[in-house]
Parts: structure tokens; C-alpha cells; sequence
């Protein structure tokens, strides 16, 4: 150990600055101090995308409707009365029972902004945008009617197509109430045929009571103040107008939010005078409601997407470049695919024997007719194969000479039976004089004509007569005043005293009766006459029927409805003793294809 | 007619509905969507997909979640957020910490078999009170408010059940977040 005072300092202090740069020299050589690694933590920006929304936040109405009449909602409805529940009402119930459904808006294909398409995202779900204290409705909508509602509710181009029966008319009135009651549109043009104006009337008053709706109608003076007057939101107008009225309704001053066409296979023929009117319609959104957007080929959509979706389709395409460009454009679903709870549509085919009578006059009638045909021979046209084809149908239905009719007798007996069980029925023909003989053959049943012969402003009254005196157990309808847009559910029979060129015209005269609402299984009475030329069109109708069957489900090839010129050549064997006649290339007489009936 | 009570003087409320999505093969992505009473959209933010880091999961260890949904994403979102809503509603607890940047309570509305999820096993939520309270049969956790506020929080939230169930505007977020994410992918 040592003593302080032994320490030579001199030399410790030389030595301690050796081994400090001894040391020095060590770390420097031997220890070089550990790599650090910092981890920057929670500094990553995280980058926002944001989108803001108009419009109200309170729910409340906004002061832009004045509510009229108040339906209560039916949720809260009760059914203390004991009486039926209407289906609708069935089906509401069911509804409510099922897991909550949800039917969200889905932005349309042809929406390609993100904004826009997230705005429909976003929306609550229509039920409750609908169930909300805003909207009240006499009935709790269909599942599948929401889904038609969303569907309508994006879209600029649409084209619904539900089977007649659906509810087309209410999907599109609810529609237009929420677009007006959001501010998306303000006005609305909604065409129809002459004979619906009042019923869509009817169908605004129960499904939208607080929307103004004004009929363009009266004399050139008073239809020129209507379309140009702003007072209604909606305005309901009938085909038959537009081209008396050409210059009015395509007045480039006038733009519509929307325009609405009901039974748009009136516009099928792309170039006839009214479709070229509906074309130049100043309008923002495009509507067209069908039962039948394709009655006799894909022209006939052509046609209507030259309203509804400009181009879209056109003609020369294939089946398969139809069906790829209308998958966004269309919405169809038939009562079998949606209404699982609707009551049974009963099929009877009566083929009825011709009277001896009517056998004589018709196998004269049809030796003369072909025998003059094939004296034609390139003469002929489809024209003279028609003539005789309506001549042959009249003698099925009655005698000419001694008006004896085995459907009359099959009639009168039916009729016992409905009237006997408390029902009513309809009865269609194509000829007002059908009609008119039929009824004289009914007087016990007091029946009722509506048809193209009877003025527009008396035929709801017939209707209501008809909906409401016990007495009035038939009415008697013609194809082209009957067929579309009328409500007959309370109706269990239908008659078809003759058959109609068009699969869809007589589908659609049906469903007057068969529709939602309908008071139980509906039974429609065919009569065909057995070994004639009712039996030969029959046979082409059904396969008709079949085809469009599959024209708009997957896989399915769009063909025609209608009969074509070489089946109506085909009713009959025409030949010459040089081979098979070849028929001149001409129109098919319109009554063939078209729903026009009279 | 329904009666006048204590809140009937109360303006309408707005809720803001945040969550956070996982966007397979992108990463996470928050959503918060302020709508009205009734439902109706007034906001959506969205954030781009957020991966996450292994060096922060590591350092936050069990907080991790809490860091990146309630710090991060919820922050981004609530930041961009023009309006206060009244309430903001989540299904997320692991953003519940986003309570801290907002004046505004937080509710967390679980799916009703998510029960395995409830924070720290139903008991109060990290000391700062995490009441609860039914509406319509569902019980619903609240955070950032005081007891005096609790009735009327508890007002608007079943005025708002009455409408939609809370967990429909957290399907709302998640289309659009996917539709979103599509939509940019394909740009």
C-alpha cells in the first residue's frame, strides 16, 4: 500500500496521461459505441376523403306540401272490424313479422361520381324513409314494390316492366312523391292512354293526396293554358294529345324534371307521329312503364328506349347485346317470381263444337275463301289471308244467318253459375258487335258494355255501376278499352268470347281481374272453337306464350309475340299447282302484332 | 298524440356513427357518417386504408388498437367533421379513445351477440365512468358525459332507435367504404 507522501506525483500524473490516451486509443481502435435505430411512432398522416349533403336534417316537411287528407300509417292500423284483411294488408303483416327488411337505393350504372354514387349509399333504407312521419300510405308497400321504388328513385332512364298487376302505377307515384318532396324534381309530365287519365287521377289521390295533379284537357284554348300553366305539379296528359298539341308539349321553354310514359308500348313504332312527339319532349329524367316492352320483337324496345334511354338499343342487335344493354335500363318481375301469396289464375280452355248452323257457314265460308285465295295467286297478300281469318272468327262466334252460337249457349250457362254463387264477370271480345249481340243474350244479368263506342267521361261511371250494384253481374268489354290500366279485382271470371291476335293484349285484359287486391282464385274461361281457325291460332299462341316466357329471364332468347307473316300465311295450306304460294312482302296489318285493339 | 316532456324543448339532434372497417389486402379504413334524427346523410369521411405498422404494434403493445382506431383514424376523422354532432355512436370499442378529442358523449352500441366485446368485460371503462343504459332492449354504453347529461342523451338515443337500429348507419359506412374503395382503385 502506499503512502501519500511516498507518491512521486510527477510521475503519476505523466503516467495517469498515458493511460488516458492509452485509453483513448482503446475505445477508439476496439469499442465503438452500438448503431441506434429510431422508430418514429404515430407520425403517419392518415389522408380524409369528405363528403357533405344538403337538405333537411330535421324531418319535417319543409313547408313545400300541404298535407290533405291524412292516411293513417298502417303500422299503426288495427283490424278490430273482424272483416277480411285485404292480401295487402296480409301481406304487410307478414312483412312486419319477417326480419326487418332493408331495400337500399342503389346508384344506377350510369352514375360514375363518387359523390353521386355515395349520396345513394348513404340514404337510410326506404322503409323507413317511407315509414318515416313524412310519408303515410293507405297500405305498407310490397317488398318487392320497394325494390321497384329504389330502382326508379336514381335513375335518369327507366324502363319498368313489372307484369301487369304489380303495381307499376303505385311504384311510380311513390316514387315521384319522394323525388318531389326531396327537391329532386318539380314538375312531372305523365302520358297515358285517353281511358286511364281518371284512374291514375284515382291512384294520386290515394297514394299521394298532397300532390297537385292537372289533366291537360277541353278544347285547343283550354289544353294551351293547361300545358302552359305551372300551378300542378304533375300533369296528365293522353297520348291522343300530343300531336294536336305538338308545339306546347315540345316547347324547348318548357323543360320537364321528369317524363313519365304509362303503357309506353304505345311508342313502340319509333317513327310513328306520337313517338317522334314523346322524343322531343324537353325533359331531364325519362321514365316508361310497360307490362310489355317487347310484344312482338326487340324493335319494339328499340322504340321505347328511343324515348327512354336514347340509343341504348338499336336495331340490329343481338338478343345477347340487348340483354347486356338493358340490365341496368329495365326492371321486370312477374307475379310467379313476387307474389307467391297471390290467389291461383285458373286456365280453362272450352273448346266448344260450332253449332250445325255455324259448321255449314263456316266450312263454306273457309272452302270459298281459300279457293279464292289460291285463284290470287302472286296477287295475294297478307291482307286477303287476313280478311278471311276475321271472316272465319265471326262465324265461330255466331251464325251470320241464324245468330245461333254454341259459346253464347256455353256463356248463358257459365253465367248461371257465377251469378248463382254471388260472383261477376267480365266477358272480352275483339268486335263492339260481338259485344253488343252478347248482351242482348244476357238480360238477366244486366250487363254493362264498355268499349271504344261508349265516350271517355261515361265509362268510369259503368265501372262503378258495375263495382257496386249486386245487380250488375257481367260487363262486357272490348280487348282495347279493357286491357290496360282498369281495376277489376273484384271480379273472379273472365271470359274470352273470341281470341285475341296478341298473347299480351289478352294477359293484360286477364289481369283487370287478377291483380293485387284480387278477392280470391280467378278462373278465365277461353273459348276456342274446336277443329277451326280459333283452334290453328290458339295452338301458335301458346308456343308464343312459352317463348316470352323466357324473352327477359337469363339465358332466354328475345323473340316474337305476335303472329309473324308466314304463321298467318300458315293458318292456311295455299298452294298452286306450281308449289307453295310465296306471299308479296307487305305490312302486317297492325291488329296483328299490336296491342291497338279496338 | 304523444305527450310534451322534459326534452321536447330540445333541438333535433344529429349523430355521428364512426367506425372502422378492414378492407382485406389494404389495410383499415375509418368511416364516420354524421346523419339527422331521422337518418339522412349531412356528412361522410372517409380515410384512405391504413396498414398496420409492426414497430408501433410492438411499442403500443395492447394499446395498439386503441392508438390506431381512436388516435389516428378517429382523430383524422372527427378532425375533417364540420358539425358537432350531438351524439356520436360507435361499434368499435377499440375507438372509444377518440372520446378525448371530441365534445361530444360517445356511445358504443354493440351487436347484440357481440357481448364478448364489451370493454373491460362490462365493468367502468378505464376509471372515466362508462355508464350504460337500455334502449329498445339494447344496452348501450356512454362515455364523455356527465350524469346530468345522461337523460337527455338517453332521450335522443331512443329517438333515434324509434327510426333505424343503431347498427344500420354502421352498414351504410361500410358500403360506401367499399364502394368507395373500388371506385378509387379502378380511377
Amino acid at each position: 500500500m502506499y503512502h501519500p507522501n511516498q507518491i512521486d506525483w510527477n510521475q503519476a500524473i505523466a503516467d495517469a496521461q498515458s493511460t488516458v490516451e492509452l485509453e483513448q486509443s482503446w475505445r477508439s481502435e476496439l469499442v465503438e459505441l452500438p448503431p441506434v435505430v429510431s422508430a418514429k411512432l404515430g407520425s403517419r398522416r392518415i389522408k380524409t376523403t369528405s363528403f357533405f349533403f344538403s337538405g333537411d336534417t330535421d324531418g319535417s316537411d319543409g313547408g313545400q306540401f300541404q298535407t290533405g287528407s291524412v292516411f293513417e300509417p298502417y303500422t299503426n292500423s288495427t283490424d278490430d272490424s273482424g272483416g277480411a284483411a285485404s292480401p295487402n294488408q296480409q301481406l304487410a303483416k307478414q312483412n312486419q313479422q319477417a326480419s326487418q327488411q332493408r331495400t337500399r337505393i342503389a346508384p344506377p350504372q350510369d352514375v360514375i361520381k363518387l359523390e353521386d354514387r355515395l349520396f345513394y349509399l348513404l340514404q337510410p333504407p326506404l322503409e323507413n324513409l317511407l315509414g318515416g312521419k313524412t310519408l303515410e300510405f293507405p297500405f305498407e308497400p310490397f317488398n318487392f314494390q320497394y325494390a321497384g321504388i329504389a330502382f326508379l328513385f336514381p335513375r335518369q332512364s327507366a324502363i319498368l316492366a313489372d307484369e301487369m298487376g304489380l303495381g307499376k302505377t303505385m311504384q311510380a307515384i311513390t316514387t315521384v312523391r319522394m323525388l318531389l318532396r326531396s327537391g329532386y324534381i318539380n314538375n312531372v309530365l305523365l302520358i297515358c292512354p285517353k281511358p286511364l287519365v281518371t284512374n291514375w287521377q284515382r291512384e294520386f289521390k290515394t297514394w299521394a293526396p298532397e300532390i297537385t295533379v292537372a289533366a291537360v284537357q277541353g278544347n285547343q284554348h283550354q289544353r294551351a293554358w293547361h300545358w302552359k300553366a305551372n300551378r300542378a305539379m304533375v300533369k296528365l296528359a293522353n297520348y291522343e294529345l300530343l300531336t294536336r298539341d305538338e308545339a306546347l308539349v315540345t316547347d324547348p321553354e318548357h323543360q320537364y324534371d321528369l317524363v313519365i310514359l304509362d303503357e309506353a308500348q304505345r311508342i313502340k313504332n319509333k317513327g310513328n307521329a306520337t313517338s317522334l312527339v314523346v322524343q322531343q319532349i324537353p325533359r331531364k329524367r325519362s321514365w316508361a312503364l310497360t307490362g310489355t316492352p317487347i310484344e312482338n320483337g326487340i324493335e319494339d324496345l328499340v322504340g321505347i328506349c328511343e324515348f327512354a334511354a336514347k340509343g341504348a338499343v338499336t336495331s340490329g342487335m343481338t338478343p345477347r347485346e340487348v340483354r347486356v344493354a338493358v340490365k341496368d335500363l329495365i326492371l321486370r318481375r312477374t307475379k310467379d317470381l313476387v307474389m307467391t301469396d297471390l290467389p291461383p289464375r285458373l286456365m280453362r280452355d272450352a273448346e266448344l263444337a260450332l253449332s250445325p248452323d255455324q259448321q255449314i257457314t263456316y266450312d263454306v265460308a273457309e272452302k270459298d275463301g281459300v279457293m279464292r285465295l289460291d285463284d290470287m295467286g302472286d296477287e295475294l297478300t297478307i291482307k286477303h289471308v287476313f280478311e278471311l281469318v276475321l271472316r272465319l272468327k265471326q262465324v265461330c262466334n255466331f251464325d251470320p244467318v241464324t245468330g245461333t252460337s254454341s259459346k253464347i249457349d256455353r256463356l248463358k250457362a257459365d253465367m248461371e253459375e257465377v251469378a248463382a254463387s254471388g260472383e261477376k264477370a267480365i266477358v272480352f271480345s275483339q268486335w263492339v258487335g260481338a259485344l253488343e249481340v252478347i248482351g242482348k243474350q244476357l238480360p238477366q244479368h244486366k250487363p254493362l258494355e264498355y268499349h271504344g263506342r261508349i265516350p271517355s267521361r261515361q265509362r268510369d261511371p259503368i265501372l262503378e255501376e258495375f263495382k257496386n250494384n249486386p245487380n250488375r253481374k257481367v260487363l262486357l268489354m272490348s280487348y282495347g278499352a279493357g286491357a290496360v290500366g282498369l281495376n277489376l279485382q273484384f271480379c273472379r271470371y273472365v271470359f274470352l268470347f273470341d281470341r285475341w291476335w296478341n298473347p299480351a293484349v289478352e294477359d293484360q285484359a286477364i289481369n283487370r281481374a287478377h291483380r293485387i287486391g284480387a278477392a280470391g282464385s280467378v278462373t278465365i274461361t277461353r273459348m276456342i272453337m274446336a277443329g277451326t281457325i280459333e283452334q290453328r291460332i290458339h295452338e301458335i299462341l301458346e308456343a308464343k306464350r312459352e317463348l316470352f316466357k323466357e324473352i327477359l329471364s337469363d339465358g332466354a332468347q328475345p323473340g316474337r309475340r305476335g303472329l309473324s307473316r308466314d304463321e298467318i300465311f300458315g293458318l292456311f295450306n295455299l298452294t298452286t299447282p306450281t308449289g307453295k304460294i310465296v306471299p308479296k312482302a307487305e305490312n302486317v296489318p297492325p291488329e296483328f302484332g299490336s296491342s291497338n285493339a279496338a | 298524440m304523444s305527450q310534451p316532456n322534459q326534452f321536447s324543448h330540445l333541438p333535433p339532434a344529429t349523430f355521428g356513427f364512426i367506425t372502422v372497417v378492414e378492407v382485406p389486402s389494404l389495410g383499415h379504413c375509418g368511416g364516420l357518417l354524421i346523419v339527422s334524427n331521422i337518418g339522412r346523410p349531412i356528412e361522410f369521411h372517409f380515410t384512405t386504408p391504413v396498414s398496420s405498422n409492426r414497430a408501433e404494434e410492438i411499442m403500443y403493445g395492447k394499446t395498439y388498437p386503441g392508438f390506431l382506431y381512436g388516435d389516428k383514424i378517429g382523430a383524422a376523422l372527427v378532425d375533417k367533421a364540420k358539425q358537432l354532432p350531438t351524439v356520436l355512436v360507435t361499434d368499435c370499442p377499440d375507438i372509444l379513445p377518440v372520446c378525448e378529442l371530441i365534445d361530444a358523449p360517445l356511445l358504443l352500441a354493440l351487436e347484440p351477440e357481440g357481448s364478448a366485446d364489451k370493454p373491460n368485460n362490462g365493468q367502468p371503462f378505464d376509471g372515466r365512468g362508462l355508464k350504460h343504459f337500455e334502449v329498445h332492449g339494447e344496452t348501450v354504453y356512454c362515455l364523455n358525459a356527465s350524469a346530468d347529461e345522461l337523460d337527455a342523451i338517453e332521450h335522443h338515443a331512443s329517438q333515434f332507435r324509434k327510426q333505424l337500429p343503431f347498427e344500420e348507419p354502421f352498414e351504410r359506412i361500410r358500403q360506401a367504404i367499399f364502394e368507395a374503395n373500388q371506385v378509387l382503385r379502378s380511377a
